[in-house]
């Protein structure tokens, strides 16, 4: 196979720098000697060039640069507290970290009312809590706690000249609702407890109610009683459990 | 004569003492860091030299990547040779884009120094500003190899995997380099001669 001219002069280039002659590199490709030889002077010539020496002065000031920046404290590297080095240390550390948040930012907003910042935080929150509750008795606290939460939130918000939070006020009577709907899951002697818990929690619902119906203006009157006459359906549905209960345990429908 | 004993020899420290070396430096040992800062500065230096105009622009743009190369040491990977000129390479654009346009040099500007003979180069004085000059007639990856291989020392692997080609294109590319150097020189040797 021919050997291609480039690889010649790569191969006499070699041999050059282990102390060949030129003249004897060219005796064993004479055919490209005219070619060739002049680009191996040229090669030489290159090599011969005396190297660019640095200033010494130059070198030891990069070399003091050096020491500098590598004693110089370094800032906080969050890209570094990532890397695979110690992950699971970091990973339990970055978890706590967001755990910790979650949980202050969750207590901040319980207080938080309709239009707060951290509102929407308190009701995710919530709804993780429904989804993570699978027994019908905890769901039944549940919607307890959240119709009193729904109506201390609503009687916060009623203002003698604002109008109505109605939204407010149809989830705080569905809580009861829901509340009641899931006795039916029940043996009879929890849902006798829980229904005096929900009793006492529509109590108070009736109670804010009328108080606000005292001081509302009149064009949110009509809402309020609206919203008293629903509460008046869950007393006649709490009642009736009570008495189906207390006369030998009935089961009643669900969503009764 | 046409011996030269001392062609492409490297006079740099081996592959196995660089290793330890580097190694050494990864770890923070100052002493390490110290040498390996000599070792690079000097390389770089010769590596920038032949493609800045000036050479305190030469200085200047080496100290820079150094301390680039030794502050980032701990995440180098991979061939040491090609880590170090291709932080180089890529300050040099960076350089070169700074100043917005890359300066040539004039050839009428500067007089060269004129070859004694026109017919080989063996006779002729060759400079360190005269290839300079020659060097600026070539591609950029043909004045890699130049550099690389006759001034730099380093064999055709190492510069093949600097350069991110195979074996085989780094020995065309030398051998394109050298013709058209050899070209240039001829040309200019011939122009002088005969003025």
């Amino acid at each position: 196979m021919k050997q291609r001219i480039e690889d010649v002069l790569d191969e006499l280039i070699s041999e050059v720098a282990r102390g060949k002659t030129i003249g004897d590199c060219m005796s064993k490709y004479p055919q490209h000697e005219e070619e060739l030889r002049s680009l191996l002077e040229l090669a030489t010539s290159i090599n011969e060039v005396p190297k660019p020496e640095p200033d010494a002065e130059a070198v030891r000031a990069a070399v003091r640069r050096l020491q500098i920046s590598t004693v110089r404290p370094k800032g906080l590297n969050l890209r570094g507290f990532f890397t695979l080095k110690m992950l699971p240390v970091r990973a339990i550390a970055a978890f706590l970290v967001l755990f910790i948040l979650e949980v202050t930012t969750v207590s901040l907003s319980a207080k938080s009312l309709p239009g707060h910042f951290l509102y929407p935080v308190k009701r995710f929150a919530e709804d993780v809590q429904h989804v993570l509750t699978l027994d019908s008795e905890g769901m039944v606290r549940h919607h307890v706690v959240l119709a009193g939460r729904r109506t201390n939130e609503w009687a916060a918000t009623v203002e003698p000249d604002i109008p109505l939070n109605c939204v407010l006020l149809d989830e705080m009577l569905q809580e009861i609702s829901h509340a009641i709907g899931h006795l039916g899951d029940l043996d009879a002697e929890s849902a006798a407890r829980l229904t005096d818990l929900i009793y006492e929690c529509h109590l108070s619902q009736v109670e804010v109610l009328e108080r606000a119906k005292e001081c509302a203006c009149p064009c949110n009157v009509e809402e309020i009683e609206k919203a008293l006459k629903h509460c008046m359906n869950h007393s006649e549905c709490l009642e009736c459990i009570k008495y189906h209960l207390e006369s030998g345990g009935i089961r009643f429908p669900s969503g009764t | 004569m046409d011996r030269n004993t001392s062609l492409f020899i490297r006079r740099d420290i081996g592959h196995a003492e660089l290793a330890d070396l580097v190694r050494r430096a990864k770890r923070g040992e100052e002493q390490a860091l110290s040498d390996l800062c000599s070792y690079v500065y000097a390389h770089i230096y010769s590596y920038l030299y032949y493609r800045v105009d000036r050479p305190e622009d030469a200085e200047d743009l080496t100290s820079e990547v150094v301390l680039k190369i030794l502050q980032s040491i701990k995440k180098q990977k991979g061939n040491f040779h090609a880590w170090i000129y291709q932080i180089a390479k890529n300050h040099l654009i960076d350089f070169y884009r700074r100043r917005g346009v890359r300066s040539e040099i004039s050839l009428s500007d500067i007089p060269e120094q004129a070859s004694k003979k026109s017919d080989g180069f063996s006779k002729q004085i060759m400079t360190r500003e005269r290839l300079k000059r020659g060097l600026k007639h070539l591609t950029e990856e043909q004045r890699q190899v130049v550099i690389l291989k006759f001034i730099e020392g380093h064999d055709n692997r190492e510069i093949a995997s600097i350069i991110h080609k195979s074996v085989g294109a780094v020995k065309v590319l030398q051998f394109r380099a050298l013709k058209a150097l050899r070209d240039y020189f001829m040309r200019r040797g011939v122009h002088e001669t005969t003025n």
